[in-house]
């Protein structure tokens, strides 16, 4: 690695630690930042006795002033760990490492069918702009991204609950099945919320390529190699679409970065039990270990895979370091 | 985790895209035909239900669809019938002594845990001892069932003897809800001065190893946000339950959760809102049952004494008024599509004998709401708006978000029959925990607040959040009345039915005359399963509650 080169990823990488430091602390606030706690939201809980609520927040600390809460916060981060979840007084750790193991097969299957398919139709409705295919592959891309997530979900659901399994990851009562069978019916179930992540994430994928090829196509050297009588298919494989598809990295790396995250949305009309449905159950019940937890995680995801998409961009394009 | 699941998700991501491109055909189906465990005559039961299991810790938990698993796979010593009345389960009968300071019960003779252990008299005194021992740490959770409770003894094996610092009229009702546990697996984390490791024990099932437990059911597999698995309890001491394995299945989507119900991917769903409720009774491969619930929505008004505003809302003249402009008949058709009661005591009609038969619903009467305020001297402004002490009589409405739906529609009810009697309301909505902070007395945060009980059927819990010492508690609506106090402290220490049912009567007729909170619907309890299956036990809060364990264990297929 040249000077350059290593100043860059210094830079970045520098730039990554402040960004996830201000989100630790930023996380801490906002979540606090409405009134009421975990405390509160027990009040209309009958077995929950004002006795029980005060013994609550004795146990986690939240008669503690903020600042307290927050020193005490950073400290236990600083040691790896992330705090205990109030609703269920287990490690936040041991909590988010069930939840993204649901979450990251369902969500990658989704992302990477996405960046496929949204290639797939972004090339093609470039390379026939202004036919028939086009108008029909940009509109339906159009269609799909401007859908409500949980309207779509529930569309699904009503078109193919009768065929594909519309909740949860396994079928129930199918303990101790052999690990193939778990696998099979762990696929069947991923089915219908994959295809929604799938549906609303082609929207972008098919329009970013099909900008990014029109550009491409544009270029003077995609003039010569028509010039020079390739064939077309050879002249958008080799000179069009391997070029544009530099802008499309840094969406990759965002989509990555988001799958640690989850669909909320998606989680939760599917009950597909991982961090999206966490963090949805997490805000509900302001449960912020949980919370802080999850989000510093998204962060830390999104933050690295970021990182990783700008020096892959230096070595596709060295002239961003300048 | 089951491994088999761990080593498959490695294969998850490349296999999946094939299953999608090849469009994989379905090997679902109903829930019955999934089942793979059981000989041909065992039969499993696939509940959907919209809360999850919190824990299965009983030190932990706090969604009620929690403490419904408890009352399928702990003992308690008695439970409710589907009418609501106190019967045997691990105490077959029980007594009181005559000062009201000793209970005394036999219990089961020869009762066993799921591990095949005795279950006795010991593991429910040691309980109870523990949870008191603890009641300000680790078990404060379980503390609030021993109220007035100092110790328990087992003399021997079948005799528990429960004794009291003073008597409590509601003790059968409250230690109904504690679960027994098993000494023998609960007494390593009964350490330490505050019990904390009480709580850190997941009490996790794993392959082979269910929950050692004493109720119909054990717990054999666990997933807070996906489905937990009930296995019949061989060595349960009562009648065995017909269905072999209970799955409870957690939907965060309602609308997916009736969708799933049609579809056959579940049997049943345990409470369905009135609206979904419609749209499943044009099945007719779908039962819907409703019935009167514990469940009541109120309009409260905040009558801390030192507001320093509105005080016009803290006068009994104006909750009357505001009483009579309200059209439960209307609130009732529309806004719960007559899925619901009009309501008129805190003490709904489903806990029986409680509810004060002589309190009758108010008549909706805009003529009589307008005579009470204009005799108050409210005069009408020009605007249409009641002044009173010199200022619009305009108020804001908060509703607890729990609420929205129906609760969105009862106000504008509410709004267009108010703008009648010269009084304008706006409506804002909060989260429940913002509402939760603005309802603590004493409290200026708010004037007049709409939100909602699912009380427990003995009437102490909801007469005494209207009791001065509640202030900081369970109060919402800032009402202090000694009298009202002293009947409750009356209550509380009757030791003759009859006696106490006399004085919470007395205590109802308080609260028809001050109006602290007006409670103007009693919601149904809607419950719907296949017609594939027969068998449940309805009660005031549907079949799966910790109420009772007679809502599944007769259910079984058609």
């Amino acid at each position: 690695m040249n000077r350059s080169a290593a100043d860059y990823a210094l830079r970045r990488g520098a730039l990554a630690l402040v960004t996830i430091f201000l989100v630790v602390s930023f996380n801490f606030v906002l979540f606090r930042l409405l009134p009421g706690s975990f405390v509160t939201n027990l009040s209309h809980i009958p077995n929950a006795t004002p006795a029980f609520r005060r013994a609550i927040a004795a146990e986690f600390g939240l008669e503690r002033s903020k600042w307290e809460q927050y020193i005490i916060y950073l400290q236990q981060l600083l040691h790896g760990n992330l705090g205990v979840s109030y609703a269920n007084d287990r490690p936040v750790l041991s909590n988010l490492t069930t939840d993204i193991a649901n979450t990251v097969p369902m969500v990658s299957l989704g992302t990477l069918a996405a960046i496929v398919l949204g290639t797939l139709t972004g090339v093609a409705s470039a390379w026939r702009r202004r036919t028939v295919v086009d108008h029909g592959l940009t509109g339906t891309a159009l269609a799909f991204y401007s859908f409500p997530t949980q309207w779509l979900g529930l569309m699904l659901i009503l078109l193919l609950g009768s065929v594909l399994p519309t909740s949860g990851m396994h079928t129930p009562f199918l303990i101790g099945a052999p690990w193939w069978k778990s696998a099979l019916d762990e696929l069947h179930h991923m089915i219908l919320p994959s295809l929604t992540v799938m549906l609303t994430l082609l929207g972008q994928y098919t329009l970013v390529v099909r900008s990014a090829t029109l550009e491409a196509m544009s270029e003077d050297y995609v003039l010569t190699a028509r010039a020079k009588g390739l064939r077309g298919s050879r002249v958008l494989w080799r000179h069009v679409v391997r070029n544009a598809l530099l802008p499309v990295t840094t969406l990759v790396a965002l989509s990555i970065g988001f799958i640690v995250g989850g669909a909320i949305l998606v989680e939760t009309v599917f009950s597909w039990p991982g961090i999206g449905l966490a963090v949805y159950q997490a805000v509900s019940e302001r449960d912020y270990p949980m919370l802080q937890g999850a989000f510093l995680l998204l962060t830390i995801s999104v933050v690295v895979c970021n990182y990783l998409a700008d020096l892959l961009y230096f070595r596709l394009d060295p002239r961003v370091a300048r | 985790m089951n491994s088999a699941l761990s080593r498959s998700r490695a294969l998850l991501l490349a296999a999946g895209t094939l299953v999608l491109a090849l469009g994989l055909g379905s090997f679902g189906g109903s829930a019955a035909a999934n089942s793979t465990g059981g000989g041909a005559s065992d039969q499993n039961l696939l509940l959907g239900i919209h809360l999850d299991i919190d824990s299965l810790n009983p030190f932990v938990a706090v969604q009620v669809s929690s403490l419904a698993v408890y009352e399928y796979t702990y003992p308690a010593l008695v439970q409710y019938n589907t009418a609501l009345q106190i019967v045997p389960y691990f105490a077959t009968s029980w007594q009181q002594s005559t000062n009201g300071l000793t209970w005394t019960f036999t219990t089961r003779s020869h009762a066993k845990w799921s591990d095949g252990t005795p279950l006795t008299a010991a593991d429910a005194a040691w309980t109870i001892n523990t949870v008191l021992k603890y009641a300000t740490g680790g078990a404060a959770e379980l503390a609030g069932y021993l109220a007035g409770v100092k110790s328990a003894s087992a003399p021997n094996a079948d005799t528990l003897v429960v004794h009291m610092a003073q008597p409590e009229a509601a003790f059968l009702a409250d230690i109904r809800e504690m679960p027994i546990l098993p000494k023998e697996v609960w007494s390593r984390y009964a350490t330490g001065t505050k019990g904390a490791t009480l709580k850190t024990f997941a009490n996790d099932p794993s392959p082979g190893h269910p929950v050692v437990g004493g109720g119909p059911f054990m717990v054999t597999s666990y997933d807070k946000l996906g489905v937990t698995i009930l296995e019949r309890n061989p060595n349960y001491f009562g009648s065995k339950p017909d269905v072999a394995e209970l799955g409870i299945e957690y939907f965060s989507s309602p609308d997916a959760e009736l969708e799933a119900l049609k579809d056959g991917q579940i049997d049943a769903v345990w409470t369905v809102v009135p609206s979904g409720a419609n749209s499943l009774k044009a099945d007719k491969s779908l039962v819907v049952h409703s019935q009167p619930g514990l469940n009541v929505h109120d309009f409260i008004f905040n009558d801390y004494s030192k507001q320093k505003t509105d005080l016009a809302l803290t006068l009994p003249v104006v909750h009357q008024a505001f009483d009579y402009a309200i059209n439960r008949s209307e609130i009732v058709k529309y806004a719960f599509d007559g899925y619901a009661q009009p309501a008129s005591s805190p003490i709904l009609s489903a806990t029986g004998k409680w509810h004060d038969p002589a309190i009758k619903t108010p008549p909706y009467d805009l003529a009589k709401a307008n005579q009470l305020l204009n005799e108050a001297g409210f005069k009408m402004g020009a605007n249409g708006v009641r002044i009173a002490d010199g200022q619009p009589m305009s108020y804001t409405v908060y509703m607890a978000d729990d609420e929205l739906g129906p609760g969105t529609e009862v106000f504008q009810i509410m709004k267009g029959d108010f703008q009648k009697i010269g009084v304008q309301l706006t409506l804002e909505a909060l989260t429940d925990s913002t509402a939760a902070t603005y309802t603590v007395q004493p409290s200026t945060k708010f004037h007049l607040m709409m939100w909602g009980w699912t009380p427990p059927p003995d009437p102490s819990f909801m007469l005494n959040t209207y009791t001065c010492t509640q202030f900081g508690g369970w109060s919402e609506t800032g009402f202090c009345n000694a009298t009202y106090d002293k009947l409750f402290d009356e209550q509380s220490a009757a030791t003759t039915p009859t006696k106490r049912l006399q004085i919470v009567y007395q205590m109802e007729q308080v609260l028809a005359k001050d109006i602290p909170e007006i409670m103007y619907a009693d919601q149904d309890w809607i419950d719907a399963w296949s017609t594939k299956w027969t068998g449940f036990g309805e009660t005031a809060q549907g079949f799966f509650t910790p109420l009772t364990t007679m809502g599944l264990v007769h259910v079984h297929e058609t």
